[in-house]
């Protein structure tokens, strides 16, 4: 029976998994709010659908791609990404109630006047505030804000940088309440036919006007009312909805509503889309599932026709929002650490464990891959691009790396390896995500689809590898100092691996690190100008140079060694990370003072690490003399 | 000895030694550069022989620690030397050999690179058509002559290393020679005329503010001015809370005080004070884009020597120079800067001499255009300018396009066209240069760096080509073949070692890659 449970459970998590393969369907009676989320928009420069621009701002203002109702607010309830955004789009004042802003610093809280702790009758829990409970104060985080963006970058205080953040989400969620319509507009699909209707008249008068002639100001100043309001609307810059016509050239001239209204002043057709939002605004004031589909289903319809390749775009990268495979692969990567650690506890008597998390790990290494694989193809470039996708990377390529080391010792150490470095890299990763759109367009001087294949994917590797085999000396460490279970066989085995990787480690980062050096001459004329980021990879290769000459040598021993790559994992968090917080250089990405922190921390611990390492042999729980 | 010496350059220990120090040194100089900029930095940590511990450096920077060149050189040298002393024939250990020798390559590359190397940019407005490219930092004291029957200038030109030392400059074509008088890194040069100008306006401001406030009578006609004005009324408003006031009525608070002899005085004092300080203030507070213009610059200084403390008497302003441009300006050296973005303004002061007589002192600057000097009834035009390097061809800058992506500031493409002509080998085409492509002509290699578009050119496109002349660079292309032959020839030797072994089912018994 035993034999069968590692397929049992594998088969149970893939089914898990695979039951979110589909395109997310919406109730019958309700509010199609999915198929409403699959409609294209221009942001951040690319055609994406209305989910992603939901989730990334949610993720951006609440850290969090869905919204929890107040605690005073019975019964509960939660709204996805794509939910909230038609309240952002059409019904504002319900928006406004919505506990969005995640406020944690609690100078902020003071100065915003806003509860510190959960208080239902305040109807927080504390953490998450509506616009309603902001906006009263706003004039003073204005005037905070401007304060601290002129301090600095390197100066500012987490206050400062709190302030700023705040102050950009607020920024971000007017920008997005005025997508569609103007914020206040109560029946906006009626205010938009009397300014059509107002435009021939208004226009004479406007043309009489300025010849001096007699003219009549009611449809004049009614045109000048909503070109007023399309002027608020214009500043805050939000996405843009309306997709280009069908006769235009430019198939990247998508227009923002305000420019449409202006447009329209000028004498121009009404173009399908802004009608069919606004039919959708008034059918969900109205609650009118029926009429929302319809609006949905004839701008859909004309979008087939027109632009077919968008739509299926935005319906392909609807569904890999929705699959969320790299979350779920957090969790399946958790599962096997557990399992795997479980069985060294008793690994004469747990066999089937280390199956059970070997084969959930290769499923997991499945989903993983799909999922960098379907990026790839959404985005039509190679794995890594920005610093999101180098983590999702670095995690595929150690978890590679492991199953490899497990298929020749067979000892466990390769699962746990896959599985701790899978989990950590995408944790990284969901942070980094926090930013906004992931998938963002390429700079200029970034946009090579060869050079990005190459240079980017093979010095990625090179990080990977190195973080496998600190991550092994690791486990030496922590294993030999705190527990009796390193023998002196897994003392050895775990030592080759690390010499093994780090001799795969060396090969990749230093091709990796040349094939930078050689794009840097094709696009800057140098080879090497020892910018940041250069010399953050040039640093591992000298590391693993240095690793590899000190074992010939025999310069160090084995506990020697394990302290160097160990050291490894502190050049590749460097490189990786650090170079970007000095904000020098090409490649820098700004301050992330966060990460800053964060880094710091890992360092400790690594440096602590070392240092246990060196500890006398005498001191180790385990028996290596 | 020399048995020890040998085995001290070949052992592994060494190596170990220097790639520890190459790993800190990288470290040290990358973040060298968030205090120094990248420029300073690479001069002082990679491309010397020994860092030195200098005045206001950061905490962490040590007394003396081994440069690039010196890490670099010891680097080749052990290299080769444990290449002499192991080398071996035999399969196993090509791999090896060829990895090593690529690495020298690659060092030796990079130190040719170093030498020989040459960046400048070219840059042009559309329509306009350069035959030169002009250096990033280095500068160039020209004299030109008049054009010859071919309508070719003669330029005499010496470097700005040569100017810095003061060393005479003289040429075999010149008429005349320049004696150094004074030289600067950086430099400030400020109209003479408008500094003047604001110097006696600011003067007479603050005379007139010390005349309001110099008797108590004056409190109260100053208060009802204020009122009329938001900041003013502020100011008022502090000065008033020093000596005690806190009421919304300036007026009647400043005529309370003025009949109060214990805290008028304090009262005057304060706003003398206040108001003073404000006009310094908008004197010196010059936003970044407004720094071309020569008004602004003045008042940036004159109000910062007046906040120090120094008096500026606009008669005793002493020109720059005697003779040309230099008459009109004030020169005013600054301390040197630094950073990727700042670029230091060198000038000098120089006295020409013909036949032994002074023909008078001339100030030259890239700031200032080019002097004419006659001497003889010949004409020469002198000054100071970037080092330019001449080409036997020409572009022209057809066409800039600059594409963001819709909806953000997020650049999509850069591109020059430009037409490039070569009137000797007669060759005319046009070019495209964007980013990823440059173009490789003469030797050299033009790389898209920079776009613009700019008011003063009636809303032309600017480009800035980088232009690269780099004798060296193929060694990094051989390098790295090499040693990427080198690693794959040790991986498959192993591999197939490995594969061609008879497996054995027990674990632990992959042996170890060598």
């Amino acid at each position: 029976m035993k034999k069968y449970i590692p397929h049992l459970v594998t088969a149970v998590f893939a089914l898990w998994v695979a039951a979110d393969w589909r395109t997310p369907s919406d109730r019958p009676q309700a509010i199609p709010a999915n198929a409403f989320a699959r409609l294209p928009v221009l942001s951040n420069g690319r055609v994406q659908p209305l989910d992603s621009l939901a989730r990334n701002t949610l993720l951006q203002i609440r850290e969090k791609q869905s919204v929890r109702t107040g605690p005073g607010e019975q019964p509960a309830k939660s709204l996805s990404a794509a939910e909230w955004l038609l309240e952002m789009f059409f019904q504002q004042e319900l928006a406004d109630t919505r506990p969005v802003f995640r406020i944690l610093h609690t100078e902020i809280k003071g100065l915003l006047g806003l509860a510190l702790e959960a208080d239902p009758a305040k109807n927080s829990d504390g953490k998450h505030f509506s616009w309603n409970q902001i906006r009263d104060k706003l004039g003073e985080l204005r005037d905070e804000a401007r304060r601290a963006s002129a301090v600095a970058e390197s100066a500012r205080t987490p206050f400062d940088r709190a302030v700023l953040q705040l102050w950009n989400a607020v920024g971000l969620y007017m920008r997005t309440q005025n997508t569609v319509q103007p914020q206040d507009s109560k029946n906006w699909e009626r205010e938009l036919q009397s300014f059509v209707d107002a435009v021939p008249a208004g226009r004479e008068a406007a043309k009489a006007q300025q010849a001096g002639q007699p003219f009549e100001s009611g449809p004049l100043e009614q045109l000048i009312r909503q070109l007023q309001r399309a002027s608020v609307m214009k500043e805050l810059a939000p996405a843009m909805i309306i997709p280009p016509p069908e006769s235009s050239e430019n198939k990247e001239g998508w227009l923002r509503v305000d420019e449409v209204l202006f447009n329209l002043a000028r004498g121009d057709t009404m173009p399908l889309a802004l009608r069919a939002y606004a039919a959708m605004g008034t059918a969900y004031r109205g609650n009118d599932p029926v009429a929302f589909k319809a609006a949905v289903e004839r701008y859909r319809g004309e979008l087939g026709q027109s632009a077919p390749a968008v739509l299926a775009k935005c319906g392909r990268e609807q569904l890999f929002n929705h699959l969320e495979p790299f979350y779920k692969c957090i969790i399946l990567y958790v599962t096997a650490g557990l399992c795997v650690m479980i069985f060294t506890l008793a690994p004469e008597k747990l066999g089937w464990l280390r199956d059970t998390a070997r084969l959930l790990l290769f499923m997991t290494l499945a989903v993983h891959s799909a999922g960098l694989i379907y990026r790839m193809v959404l985005e039509g470039r190679p794995p890594v691009t920005n610093l999101y996708s180098s983590a999702i990377f670095i995690g595929w390529g150690a978890c590679v790396l492991g199953l490899v080391l497990e298929r020749v010792w067979k000892n466990g150490i390769g699962v746990l390896v896959s599985s701790s470095a899978g989990f950590l890299t995408l944790i990284i990763a969901h942070n980094l995500a926090l930013g906004g759109d992931t998938m963002e367009m390429m700079r200029a001087v970034l946009d090579t689809n060869f050079w990005l294949a190459t240079h980017v994917v093979v010095v990625t590797l090179g990080y990977s590898a190195t973080f496998v085999a600190g991550l092994l000396a690791v486990l030496y460490v922590v294993l030999g100092v705190f527990t009796k279970s390193l023998t002196q066989d897994m003392a050895k085995s775990l030592s080759k691996m690390v010499y093994g990787i780090v001799c795969f480690a060396a090969l990749f980062s230093f091709i990796g690190t040349v094939l930078g050096g050689i794009w840097a001459d094709q696009s800057w004329g140098r080879f090497w100008g020892w910018d940041a980021k250069e010399n953050g990879a040039l640093m591992i290769v000298l590391w693993n140079a240095l690793f590899l000459h000190a074992r010939w040598g025999g310069i160090a021993r084995e506990r020697g060694l394990i302290s160097l790559a160990i050291f490894g994992n502190v050049v590749t968090a460097w490189s990786w990370f650090g170079v970007n917080m000095l904000g020098i250089g090409l490649h820098s990405y700004g301050f992330m003072s966060a990460a800053f922190t964060w880094l710091m921390l890992f360092v400790t611990t690594q440096l602590a690490l070392m240092g246990f390492a060196s500890l006398p042999i005498r001191f180790w729980r385990s028996d290596l003399r | 000895m020399s048995q020890r010496l040998w085995k001290f350059l070949t052992s592994l220990k060494v190596t170990v030694v220097l790639l520890l120090l190459a790993t800190l040194l990288v470290f040290l100089g990358t973040l060298a550069q968030v205090h120094e900029g990248l420029w300073e930095a690479q001069e002082r940590w990679f491309k010397s022989y020994l860092v030195f511990r200098r005045e206001g450096d950061v905490w962490w920077v040590p007394p003396i620690f081994p440069g690039g060149y010196t890490i670099g050189f010891s680097m080749l040298i052990s290299l080769v030397a444990a290449h002499i002393h192991r080398f071996q024939i035999g399969w196993k250990k090509v791999g090896i050999h060829l990895t090593h020798a690529g690495v020298a390559l690659l060092l030796v590359g990079q130190l040719v690179t170093d030498m020989l190397s040459r960046e400048s940019f070219m840059r042009f407005v559309e329509g306009e058509t350069r035959a030169y490219s002009e250096a990033h930092r280095d500068v160039e004291l020209v004299a030109i002559g008049e054009p010859d029957k071919d309508g070719r200038e003669r330029v005499i030109s010496f470097t700005g290393k040569a100017v810095s030392r003061r060393l005479p400059l003289q040429n075999a074509e010149l008429p005349f020679e320049i004696k150094v008088l004074e030289y600067a890194e950086n430099s400030q040069v400020l109209s003479l005329a408008s500094v003047r100008e604001v110097a006696a306006q600011l003067t007479t401001a603050l005379a007139t503010l010390e005349a309001k406030y110099a008797t108590p009578e004056g409190l109260a006609p100053e208060a009802e001015r204020a009122v009329e004005n938001e900041g003013r009324a502020a100011v008022w408003q502090e000065a008033l809370k020093t000596v005690g006031e806190s009421g919304k009525d300036i007026v009647a608070a400043a005529r309370r005080i003025a009949a109060d002899p214990a805290r008028e005085g304090k009262l005057r004092a304060e706003l003398k004070a206040r108001f003073r300080e404000q006009m310094l203030g908008a004197f010196q507070r010059v936003p970044p884009m407004q720094m071309a213009n020569e008004r602004m610059r003045s008042m940036k200084y004159v109000g910062g020597e007046i906040a120090a403390g120094r008096t500026i008497n606009p008669d005793a302003l002493q020109p720059a120079s005697t003779q040309g441009a230099g008459q009109r300006v004030l020169l005013l050296p600054l301390a040197p800067v630094r950073g990727m973005d700042e670029q230091n303004v060198p000038s000098a002061k120089v006295e020409l001499f013909a036949k032994g007589a002074s023909l008078g002192v001339w100030a030259v600057s890239p700031e200032l255009t080019l002097q004419e000097v006659q001497v003889d009834g010949s004409t020469f035009k002198i000054g100071f300018r970037n080092e330019r390097y001449y080409q036997p061809f020409s572009l022209t800058l057809v066409k800039t396009t600059h594409e963001v992506y819709p909806g953000t500031e997020i650049p999509k493409n850069f591109q020059s066209r430009v037409l490039l002509e070569n009137k000797e080998k007669g060759e005319k085409r046009e070019i495209d240069i964007s980013m990823n492509n440059p173009l490789r002509y003469g030797g050299l290699t033009f790389y898209q760096h920079q776009m613009g578009r700019t008011e003063a050119t009636g809303g032309k496109g600017t480009s800035a080509l980088q232009v690269v002349r780099n004798p060296g660079w193929i060694t990094p292309y051989l390098g790295c073949a090499i040693v990427s032959l080198g690693m794959a020839w040790q991986f498959l030797y192993h591999l197939v070692g490995f594969l061609s072994k008879p497996r054995t089912p027990k674990a632990n018994s992959i042996p170890a890659k060598a």
